[in-house]
């Protein structure tokens, strides 16, 4: 079954259909024609049904190796046969000096700071988007489940999740929102249908800080007035006993104050002219230097957030502009392929030297306890240029894992000689990798079943973490964090539930 | 979602053209807007290159599938309005007030009469009358978007005429901030922007459209003719504003029939309340709508077709005014022939095959009889008059003008309508209930909306003058989920960010200049209010104002809903943005702490309670004054008066319409 299931996922030259949203990989479906009548029961059990299937249910083992997630999303789309799964051609510029590392093959020229990485992060190749729309790709990615599935529209970002599932955890001196979402321009996947204290806390990271952590009139004026406020206003404010929304509200207040004047949440936000150059060097514009670079900064910050272990957990930085479907190789233009590379290889190189260097919670480095994970939302076009001398979309791409476990590295999965396709998944499911894999690994990294079921939906049918996760469609990248180069172990067996909460 | 930008230090000054691919996934909208999460596209647009695209495959609508979603969506909304209504309501607790049986409310107009009557049958009791202080806010809030002066409200407290609601809802009523207000709804509602994902209008085309919609409003325009003014008209979209709703039909990387479909949805939503529209164009009701929409249950792929083909003579001939930036306009036409023609492969939509040998589609009216082109008008023209002249065209606008002035729509989402299950005398199918909250209700208005001659003002001040629209939001006794079709209680809002922003301008007695300017960044005209910007991106020329808005959630009017999501970044904002720190203090020149100040014959208590009557818009309680004026003694007049105001900005009543 899985072996014909993913041969016609990943025939590029099948007929498609007509089906971008459900897409090649598991639209609906396909699900059911691959996957018989069986799983289908479950699938379209009512929450209260799965439960007869579920009783016996035992969670799946998860990994449990972190407690933070930076989570950077490339959107506009990598060329991944131009980095993380190089192919080489007449195309490829001499200048990428394409180098074997241990048999992988990486752009020294292009990332010459992750080059001398490797050993830290471990590449999965066989990944497969299960559409092309750049809007959609990202949700998707962001919410481990079709936009345009049943709980699509309130979905909950995975960072949300994270945080909610963090937050019984968080203690009375850690301040910082449990997810942090960094140059997203507001177009972060919010909190979906759950509370609002888990929206993500959207920043545009700039080297003064965040100024809204301290009030113009200065900190003893602003907390008489604050108490002010509270003493015209505490009925609202906490335990409104009729409903969620104006305690919440008074919870962001409360929130929002704790983080004012605390050094320690400043002090997140803040960096320094030095810093900035080494996570993103100097670049001139017009007569100017500039320092540093948007996904430099956001890095730094990201860093610095885990590093105080103030509560963030989950920090998502989104890094747009690798949609090159022109002059791609562009050298005289930084906002082409070589200045995307450059920033993204300064930055990250940075960040995991840093995450390395600093001593985590558990007695291993900070870097031990944090998976830090890149893609894009899919691929590029492979072979030489098109006609624009660009790359359009397209369905094979990849994603990158470090820390939290991970053992650095690796490669899971092969790609045909031109990168289009998978002809060799490489890990225990036996099949390509979609984002809703990704979330798994995610979450099994930090310890959340991926499995879990809530029953607090607005519609009742019952919020899956990654659907269909507890019926073992999609699964964690085990792969990742095993020592040995072979699979971890075998097919995960299905299951017919999950962790149920609500 | 910007697929450029923030890595690429794009330092060589070289305009790149970075053709955006993605298009939106067909309008996923179906109702639950509020919660919609669709990452904005911003990126950098040219269309004049369609070689560059690669051609998505059609979208087969997966989400139809799973009918749930959408046939809970009304409960849903119901549960939302709901929640938020009775906790800010909690706040305003009067311990005096008790329900009302419903055969004691007055009954104005046959609003009250349906929805009383109703209420009595049903032995469902009434939350009270709002107090003047109560009403005055509300009304102020909900048809100028700006809350009332001090002297507005002490003047109409005083008022001892019987009459003196009705007349405060004619004086609003087309006032130059009722304007505004209203403008902005439209422009809401016909999605005016400058960029969309799918089509840029540029500023020249956003500001004919802004104009001509608050000309409309200003002039009362009936709403038909303006209906028809908007799907028929030709001309510049530089010039003739109205066309700007036909540019935004254009649906990219596809045949033309795309845009066609595109259109025949855009009409469909904003006129006729129907959303399935865009389900339709890709595939039959049966097996799709089945449980979600009687009436397109039984339409098929075809009949939408015959929609699409009122618009296949339709011509958008876009002129380049310059290349760096790009700036173009278009000029909207009809052409003499062209037909929609079944024979695509490719697009945003299935394969197109002939329909029993016929290769194109005739133009055909979905709903009710039909109907068709007659002699001496063109396809647009007839289109224009079918809808117009259609119940249902009535019936969406006064749900759209209830859901504005009610909160929760009479069909909701409002978007959602199902043609055949409005009429009170329907027998509907085994399972089947009518679709509106009340479905007398809905006709009755529809009906007095044709009979006024599609007055906008005369059905505003309809609702506004009711006891339903005047009743508390306070509901002294046992609420629940299930009451909300009765709109026993008024249901309250978070106020639009535009509303917030304004409201604290003229709380603390400010004033505001917002260039705008035009794609070629030549300055164009200034506003002096959030409520009179042409659309939900600007002030361009002011960030950290139009960063104040977003943060509030106002939308894109393409991809992104308003929402009246909270976070905790609103808060910090409220607290300290300098949009609020520059208006609080006696050294802000102008402001109205400074005035206050200046007035040294003023008591303690007189200065809170005008403090109150500005920002709050009513007098302080007396648990309110006796927390407050021990902080002049304490703190200094001076301290204590721009901590109160900066307190009652923030505080959480101030952004709320209860």
């Amino acid at each position: 079954m899985a072996n014909k299931f993913y041969k016609e996922l990943n025939d590029t030259k099948a007929p498609r259909g007509n089906s971008p949203l459900t897409g090649p990989v598991l639209g609906r479906r396909e699900f059911f024609k691959l996957t018989g009548a069986g799983v289908t029961g479950a699938f379209l059990a009512s929450a209260a049904n799965v439960n007869a299937f579920g009783a016996t249910a035992v969670g799946p083992t998860l990994l449990n190796k972190a407690v933070n997630c930076i989570f950077v999303l490339m959107t506009g789309a990598p060329s991944h046969t131009d980095t993380f799964d190089l192919k080489v051609g007449s195309w490829t510029p001499a200048d990428f000096n394409p180098t074997s590392y241990n048999g992988v093959m990486f752009p020294q020229g292009l990332m010459p700071e992750l080059a001398k990485q490797m050993n830290k992060f471990s590449i999965v190749r066989s990944m497969r988007a299960p559409a092309l729309v750049h809007p959609l790709q990202q949700t998707w990615a962001q919410i481990a489940r079709s936009p345009s599935s049943a709980l699509g529209k309130v979905a909950p970002n995975i960072g949300s999740v994270i945080a909610s599932e963090f937050e019984s955890k968080r203690t009375a001196s850690q301040k910082l929102p449990g997810f942090m979402s960094l140059n997203t321009n507001g177009a972060v996947v919010g909190a979906g249908y759950f509370n609002g204290l888990y929206s993500p806390f959207d920043v545009a990271p700039a080297p003064a800080g965040l100024g809204s952590l301290a009030n113009a009139d200065g900190q003893a004026t602003f907390e008489a007035r604050y108490t002010a406020l509270k003493s015209i206003d505490s009925k609202l404010r906490t335990n409104s006993p009729l409903g969620d929304d104006a305690t919440t509200m008074g919870s962001f207040y409360e929130r929002g104050k704790a983080m004012m004047y605390d050094p320690a949440v400043d002090a997140v936000f803040k960096f320094t002219t030095d810093e900035q150059i080494r996570y993103g060097g100097t670049s001139m514009v017009g007569q100017n230097t500039v320092n540093g670079s948007a996904f430099g900064n956001a890095c730094i910050v990201a860093r610095n957030a885990v590093k105080s272990n103030q509560g963030c957990r989950f920090v998502q930085i989104q890094m747009g502009g690798w949609d090159h479907h022109d002059d791609i190789y562009d050298a005289a233009d930084d906002s082409r392929l070589r200045g995307q590379a450059k920033d993204f290889d300064l930055g990250m190189s940075a960040l995991l030297t840093d995450l390395a260097a600093s001593p985590g919670t558990r007695g291993g480095t900070l870097l031990d306890e944090t998976l830090v994970v890149w893609m894009g939302e899919f691929g590029r076009t492979v072979g030489p240029l098109t006609g624009q001398n660009g790359r359009d979309h397209y369905f094979q791409h990849f994603a990158c894992f470090a820390g939290g476990g991970v053992s650095g590295g690796k490669v899971i999965g092969t790609t045909s000689a031109d990168g289009g396709y998978v002809t060799d998944p490489g890990w225990s499911a036996n099949r390509p990798a979609q984002y809703e894999d990704v979330a798994a690994t995610i979450y099994s990294a930090l310890g959340i079943d991926y499995t879990t079921i809530r029953n607090d939906d607005p519609f009742g049918r019952g919020f899956e973490y990654v659907p269909f996760a507890a019926q073992g469609v999609w699964v964690p990248i085990n792969d990742l964090f095993a020592r040995s180069s072979a699979p971890a172990r075998g097919p995960i067996a299905p299951r017919d539930g999950g962790r149920r909460i609500g | 979602m910007p697929m450029t930008g923030f890595g690429g230090n794009s330092t060589t000054g070289r305009v790149k053209r970075v053709v955006m691919l993605a298009f939106v996934a067909l309008a996923v909208t179906l109702g639950l807007t509020q919660y919609g999460s669709f990452a904005a596209l911003t990126a950098n647009q040219d269309q004049d290159d369609p070689t560059t695209y690669r051609k998505p495959s059609a979208d087969d609508c997966g989400y139809l599938q799973q009918p749930d979603t959408f046939k809970q969506a009304t409960a849903r909304h119901r549960e939302m309005v709901s929640e938020m209504t009775t906790s800010v309501a909690s706040l305003l607790d009067d311990d005096n007030l008790k329900l009302v049986p419903p055969q004691d409310i007055p009954r104005k107009n046959f609003i009250d009469t349906i929805i009383f009557d109703r209420m009595g049958k049903d032995s469902i009791q009434s939350a009270p009358i709002a107090s003047d202080e109560e009403f005055i806010r509300r009304v102020y809030l909900d048809i100028t978007g700006r809350i009332p002066s001090a002297a507005d409200v002490t003047a109409f407290l005083a008022d001892k005429t019987a009459t003196k609601r009705d007349a405060l809802v004619d004086k609003l009523i087309g006032s130059p901030e009722y304007v505004d207000k209203w403008t902005m709804f439209f422009g809401d509602l016909y999605k005016n922007n400058a960029r969309s994902v799918n089509v840029q209008r540029y500023t020249g085309g956003r500001d004919a459209f802004y104009n001509y919609i608050k000309d409309a409003v200003s002039k009362n325009k009936p709403y038909n003719q303006m209906a028809k003014e908007m799907i028929a008209s030709d001309g510049d979209n530089f010039v003739q504003g109205e066309v700007n709703f036909i540019v935004g039909g254009v649906v990219p990387m596809g045949p033309q029939q795309d845009t066609m479909d595109g259109t025949a949805v855009e009409v469909s939503r904003a006129f006729l309340g129907i959303n399935t529209t865009d389900c339709l164009l890709c595939h039959d009701g049966a097996g799709h709508l089945d449980q979600v929409n009687l009436w397109g249950a039984g339409k098929t792929r075809a009949d939408a077709w015959g929609m699409s083909a009122f618009f296949a003579r339709t011509r958008r001939q876009r002129q380049n005014l310059s290349q760096q930036p790009n700036y173009a306009k278009f000029i909207v036409s009809e052409l003499p022939a062209g037909e929609y023609q079944l024979n695509t492969t490719t697009g945003n939509r299935q394969t197109r095959e002939p329909v029993n040998g016929k290769s194109t589609v005739d133009p055909k009216y979905f709903l009710g009889n039909g109907g068709s082109v007659n002699a001496g008008e063109n396809r647009r023209q007839a289109i224009a008059r079918l809808v117009t002249a259609d119940k249902q065209f009535a019936r969406a606008a006064v749900n759209y003008i209830w859901e504005k002035l009610m909160v929760e729509a009479l069909v909701s989402p409002s978007n959602a309508f199902d043609p055949a299950r409005l009429d009170p005398a329907a027998t509907l199918p085994n399972g089947w209930t009518l679709q509106a909250a009340n479905p007398q209700l809905l006709e009755s208005l529809a009906d007095e909306f044709i009979k006024q001659n599609y007055d906008l003002r005369k059905l505003i001040a309809l609702i506004a003058k009711s006891n339903t629209y005047q009743l508390s939001s306070q509901y002294p006794g046992t609420w629940s989920l299930s009451l909300v079709p009765y709109y026993a209680r008024k249901y309250i809002r978070r106020m639009d960010a535009e509303e917030i922003h304004d409201a604290i301008l003229k709380a603390t007695n400010f004033t505001a200049t917002y260039q705008m300017r035009d794609t070629l960044n030549v300055n164009t005209f200034t506003v002096n209010w959030a409520m009179q910007l042409p659309d939900t991106n600007e002030p361009r020329t002011n960030p950290q104002i139009a960063n104040f808005l977003n943060l509030f959630i106002r939308g894109d009017r393409d991809v992104k809903p308003r929402s009246l999501e909270p976070s905790i970044q609103q808060s910090l904002t409220l607290m300290n943005n300098a949009f609020v720190m520059g208006k609080i203090h006696q050294a802000n020149a102008g402001s109205a702490v400074a005035t206050l100040l200046a007035n040294t014959a003023l008591s303690d208590q007189q200065i809170v309670t005008q403090l109150f009557l500005n920002t709050l818009s009513r007098n302080p309680r007396q648990d309110e004054l006796d927390a407050l004026l021990p902080l002049f003694s304490s703190q200094g007049k001076r301290q204590a008066t721009e901590g109160i105001q900066w307190a009652l900005l923030n505080k959480m009543d101030f952004i709320f319409n209860y």
